[in-house]
C-alpha cells in the first residue's frame, strides 16, 4: 500500500516537474473571441397573453429598502394583472454572478433582471437579454413616457449599439453630503479661511476637499463648533473597503480630472501620471482623516459614521441614501445635512436598470410588469417613499418636492448633475465595454489595495492595468460611435450653485 | 473428491451465505455510492474535462476546443496564484499550530475536571455549531475599529485601539484568530475522547514506578495519543486549507488582497470571471496536492496500525 502511495507521489512530482518545464513563456490569454452576433429583437407581441393563473413573473432584484418598495407595489400589480410577481433580492455584492449563472445555464429562472450600469454592455453583448426598441413602439407612450426618463440616463443606462436594453428603476447617481451647520459656523468659517485662505464651502475641486477633511480632522480635547470633543471627530468619511464602492469614489476624482480607465485606444489609463495622481490624492490626502475603518467600510459604514456625529463630509457619494443620511439630524443635536454635487460633478452617473431575461419563458408578461413599476405612476409612489427616481416629471416637480425634504431633498442636486453629465455629454468609455462587469470587480480589488498601502500605488494600478488587458486580451473594444466617430469624453467646467439645496 | 466435498452437510450453505453477504455489503453501499457518484465523482471528471479546454462561459466560446496543458501552465505562471497559496498555508500552519496546542491543554484540563464536566464539554461544542458564514459576519462587526466591542475592551483597558480588519498587518491574524477560536474545541473534543479511551494499567505501572508527570506524558500519553493527534491535525489542516466562507463574510479577501486565501481566488475566477479552464485546473492542483499532504500524513500512523493489526 505504501509503494502505491509511493508511485502516486513520485508520479505526480514527475508530472509537475514535467509542466513547470514545459512552462516557460506562459501562454498569452486566449484571443478575444468576437462578439456573439447581435440578437435579433423579437416581433412586437402579439399573440393573446395566457390566463393568469398560469404566469409568476421572477424579477432578480437588488435588496434593500428599494426591494421592499418594489414588493408592495408589486402586490398593485398583481391585483391588476392577476398574475404572480415574485421579487427575488440580492445582495449587490452577488447580483452579478446569481444572474450570469442563470444566464449561462440558460435556466430561465428570472425573467427580469437588474443590471448596473458597468455590465449593461456585456449582457448585451452576450445575448443574454433581450433589446426593448420593438417592446416600446408596440406600447402606449403615455404607459412608459420614454422622453421622461432623463437623458443622462438613458445614454448611460439604457442604451448600447443604438438599442435600448433596459429601462431604470431608480438611479445610484453620486453627489456629496456635509455637515451644513459645521460649515456654516461663524468660528469654524474664520478658522478655515485664516489656514487655508479661501473660504469654507462645498468644495468645488477635490483638493478643496482634502483641505476640509485636514481641517475638520479633530482629537480629544479640540473643539468642534466651540464645543470640547471626547472623541476624535474625522474629516472625512470614505468606503474603501474591498467593496464596489471604492472605485466609485477614486473614479469619480479621476474623471473629473479628465483621466479614464480606459482611453479611447481601448488600452488601460491607469498609469497615466494624472490619474495616478487621483488615486494618491485618495490615499494620502483623504485617508489619513477618515475613520481607521474607512480600508473595510461600505456605503453603509459612512452613513453610520455620519449618524454617529464622526464625519464632517463624504467624498463622491450615492445620493439615494438622502433618507438615511438626513437622520443625522434626529441622531446629532444642532446638526444639519446638505446634499450637493461632488467636485466637478463627473462621478458616477446611472441607474440600476431592469431588463427582459432573454430565457425568459414570459418576456411579453415581464415587460408588462418591467414598463409598469419603471413608468410613471410607480415611479411616483417610488419617490414618495425616498426612491431615487430617474423621471424629470418628478425631479423637477417643485410641487412634489414641497415639504418632502427628509424623503426626496437630494432631488434638485441629484437633477444638477444628471443636467450636467448630459449637457457635457460625458459618458465614459467603460460604460460601453463588453468585459465591464469584470473589470468591475478587478477595480474593487486594486483601489482597496492601493487605499489600504497593501500596494504602492503604482503597483496596484499596474496591476489593474495588466488585469484589463488580460479580460479584454488587448486593447477594449468601446462600441459608442453613436456619440461620434471622435468622441472622447472630456470634463467640462463646472461650479455648483448652492441656491437648489433643499435646506433645514 | 470433489462431489464429497460439494455433498458434505453445510458447505452449499456457506456458500450461498456468503453469496448473500457481498450482496448484502453492496445493497448497503449504493445509495451512499450514487450520492458519491453524483456529487463527487462526476463533478471531478467533468472538472478534469473542462481543465483541458478553453471555458469562458460569459463569451461566444462557451466551452471551446481542448487545448492541452495551456490552463495549467497559466495557472502555475499566475503570480495571484501563487500569492493567495502562501497566503494560504500562512493561515492554515499558524491556525492548526495553535489549535493543536491550545486544544490538546484543554483536553488535559477537561479530563482532569471532576465537577462540570458536561456543561464545559457542551459549551465547548457551541463555536463548532455556528455557522461560521453568520459567525465571520458577527466578528466583523466585533471587529469593527469604530464601533467595534475589541477595541472598545481595548480602550477600555488604556491599550491602542487597532484596525483589525483594516490594517493589512493585521487583516490575515485576525482570521486566523477567529479560525482559533471557532475550532479549538474541536481539536479539544477530538482529543478529550481519544484520552479517555486509554487504557488505565500503563498510567498506574508508571505511577508504582515513580515516573514523574513529564515522563509519563513524554513516553506513554503523546506516543499513545499520536492516532488521535495525527488525525485531527489532518482534518483541521485539510479544513483550514479550504477556508472560504469565513473569508466572505468577514474581510471579503480584504483589504486589498490581504485575506484572499486560494479558494476565494478560486471562487473569484470561476463565479466573478466565469473562467472555469482556469478554475478547474487550479482546483485539480489543490486537490492533488491536498491528497498529496494527506497520504504523507497518514502514512506512519497508517503503518503503525497495520503493524498492529498483524502482531493480532
Amino acid at each position: 500500500m505504501f509503494r502505491n502511495m509511493r508511485k502516486l507521489v513520485i508520479g505526480g512530482v514527475v508530472i509537475l516537474a514535467l509542466l513547470l518545464a514545459a512552462c516557460g513563456t506562459p501562454a498569452p490569454p486566449p484571443a478575444a473571441e468576437t462578439p456573439a452576433p447581435g440578437v435579433t429583437p423579437p416581433p412586437a407581441p402579439t399573440t393573446a397573453p395566457p390566463p393568469p393563473e398560469e404566469v409568476t413573473i421572477t424579477w432578480a432584484t437588488i435588496a434593500g429598502f428599494y426591494t421592499d418598495w418594489a414588493e408592495e407595489v408589486a402586490r398593485d400589480f398583481e391585483a391588476e394583472t392577476g398574475w404572480n410577481v415574485e421579487v427575488v433580492d440580492i445582495d449587490f455584492s452577488q447580483l452579478y454572478e446569481k444572474q450570469v449563472i442563470e444566464f449561462v445555464g440558460g435556466t430561465g429562472a428570472y425573467d427580469i433582471i437588474t443590471y448596473d450600469v458597468g455590465w449593461k454592455a456585456e449582457f448585451a453583448n452576450s445575448g443574454y437579454i433581450l433589446p426593448l426598441d420593438d417592446y416600446i413602439a408596440a406600447s402606449d407612450p403615455e404607459e412608459i413616457q420614454f422622453e421622461d426618463i432623463h437623458p443622462a440616463i438613458v445614454e448611460g443606462s439604457c442604451r448600447w449599439k443604438g438599442n435600448v436594453w433596459g429601462l431604470p428603476f431608480y438611479t445610484f447617481t453620486m453627489g456629496y453630503f456635509y455637515r451644513c451647520d459645521l460649515f456654516e459656523d461663524p468660528g469654524e468659517m474664520a478658522a478655515f479661511e485664516a489656514e487655508y485662505g479661501y473660504p469654507l464651502d462645498v468644495p468645488q475641486t477635490y483638493e478643496q476637499m482634502a483641505d476640509i477633511a485636514e481641517f475638520f480632522h479633530r482629537m480629544p480635547g479640540d473643539t468642534l463648533k466651540g464645543e470640547v470633543l471626547s472623541d476624535e471627530f474625522y474629516g472625512i468619511g470614505l468606503m474603501a473597503g474591498r467593496f464596489p464602492h471604492v472605485q466609485d469614489e477614486m473614479m469619480s476624482i479621476a474623471w473629473t480630472w479628465g483621466e479614464k480607465l480606459i482611453k479611447d485606444d481601448g488600452t488601460p489609463g491607469t498609469m497615466e501620471p494624472r490619474f495616478l495622481e487621483a488615486v494618491h490624492l485618495y490615499r494620502d490626502q483623504l485617508m489619513p482623516h477618515a475613520p481607521p475603518g474607512a480600508a473595510t467600510s461600505a456605503y453603509d459604514e459612512v452613513v453610520g459614521q455620519m449618524r454617529q456625529g464622526m464625519i464632517a463630509q463624504t467624498a463622491a457619494f450615492y445620493l439615494d441614501q438622502w433618507a438615511n443620511m438626513v437622520k443625522t439630524e434626529d441622531e446629532v443635536p444642532g446638526s444639519e445635512i446638505c446634499a450637493a454635487t461632488s467636485p466637478g460633478a463627473h462621478t458616477w452617473v446611472g441607474a440600476l436598470t431592469l431588463a427582459i431575461n432573454a430565457g425568459s419563458k414570459h418576456p411579453d408578461q415581464a415587460w408588462e410588469f418591467l414598463k409598469w413599476i419603471t413608468g410613471p405612476e410607480a415611479q411616483r409612489k417610488f419617490a414618495e417613499g425616498g426612491g431615487s427616481t430617474c423621471r424629470l416629471s418628478i425631479l423637477t416637480d417643485q410641487e412634489f418636492l414641497e415639504g418632502r425634504r427628509l424623503a426626496v431633498g437630494h432631488f434638485p442636486v441629484l437633477n444638477e448633475v444628471l443636467d450636467h453629465e448630459a449637457e457635457c455629454n460625458f459618458y465614459p468609455n467603460y460604460y460601453y465595454v463588453p468585459q465591464g462587469g469584470k473589470i468591475y470587480d478587478e477595480e474593487t480589488t486594486y483601489f482597496s489595495a492601493a487605499a489600504s498601502g497593501e500596494y504602492s500605488v503604482e503597483e496596484a494600478m499596474q496591476k489593474l492595468a495588466d488585469a484589463i488587458e488580460m479580460h479584454c486580451a488587448g486593447p477594449c473594444e468601446i462600441p459608442n460611435d453613436h456619440l461620434g466617430a471622435d468622441y472622447s469624453p472630456v470634463p467640462c467646467p463646472y461650479t455648483f450653485d448652492k441656491s437648489v439645496q433643499m435646506r433645514k | 473428491m470433489d462431489t464429497a466435498i460439494e455433498k458434505a452437510p453445510g458447505v452449499g450453505k456457506a456458500r450461498k451465505r456468503a453469496m448473500s453477504d457481498t450482496w448484502y455489503a453492496v445493497l448497503l453501499i449504493t445509495p451512499a455510492s450514487i450520492i458519491i457518484i453524483f456529487f463527487a465523482l462526476f463533478p471531478l471528471l467533468y472538472a478534469i474535462m473542462l481543465s483541458f479546454r478553453h471555458v469562458d462561459l460569459t463569451s461566444a466560446v462557451g466551452i471551446g476546443p481542448y487545448v492541452g496543458l495551456d490552463n495549467y501552465r497559466f495557472a502555475l505562471n499566475d503570480r495571484i496564484f501563487w500569492e493567495s497559496t502562501r497566503r494560504t498555508l500562512t493561515f492554515a500552519v499558524c491556525a492548526v499550530s495553535i489549535e493543536m496546542v491550545f486544544g490538546v491543554a484543554i483536553a488535559f484540563l477537561l479530563n482532569g475536571l471532576r465537577w462540570f464536566k458536561g456543561i464545559v464539554r457542551s459549551l465547548l461544542i457551541l463555536p463548532i455549531a455556528s455557522a461560521p458564514a453568520a459567525v465571520g459576519l458577527v466578528w466583523r462587526y466585533m471587529y469593527h475599529p469604530d464601533f467595534g466591542v475589541y477595541n472598545g475592551i481595548l480602550a477600555a483597558l488604556g491599550l491602542p485601539e487597532q484596525n483589525w480588519l483594516g490594517d493589512v498587518r493585521l487583516a490575515m491574524p485576525s482570521v486566523i484568530i477567529f479560525d482559533i477560536w471557532q475550532w479549538t474545541p474541536f481539536v479539544a473534543l477530538i482529543v478529550l475522547a481519544g484520552l479517555q479511551s486509554l487504557p488505565r494499567e500503563p498510567f498506574e505501572a508508571a505511577e508504582l514506578d515513580g515516573a514523574s508527570t513529564w515522563r509519563v506524558l513524554r513516553r506513554l500519553t503523546l506516543p499513545m495519543l499520536a492516532p488521535v493527534l495525527t488525525l485531527v491535525f489532518v482534518l483541521r489542516t485539510i479544513d483550514a486549507i479550504r477556508l472560504y466562507d469565513v473569508i466572505l463574510s468577514l474581510s471579503h479577501g480584504g483589504p486589498g488582497t490581504a485575506t484572499e486565501t486560494l479558494t476565494y481566488y478560486l471562487y473569484r475566477i470561476s463565479l466573478k470571471y466565469f473562467r472555469l479552464d482556469i478554475g478547474s485546473a487550479i482546483a485539480l492542483l489543490f486537490l492533488y496536492a491536498t491528497v498529496v499532504f494527506t497520504a504523507v500524513a497518514l502514512r506512519s500512523m497508517m503503518r503503525v496500525q497495520a503493524e498492529r493489526a498483524r502482531r493480532a
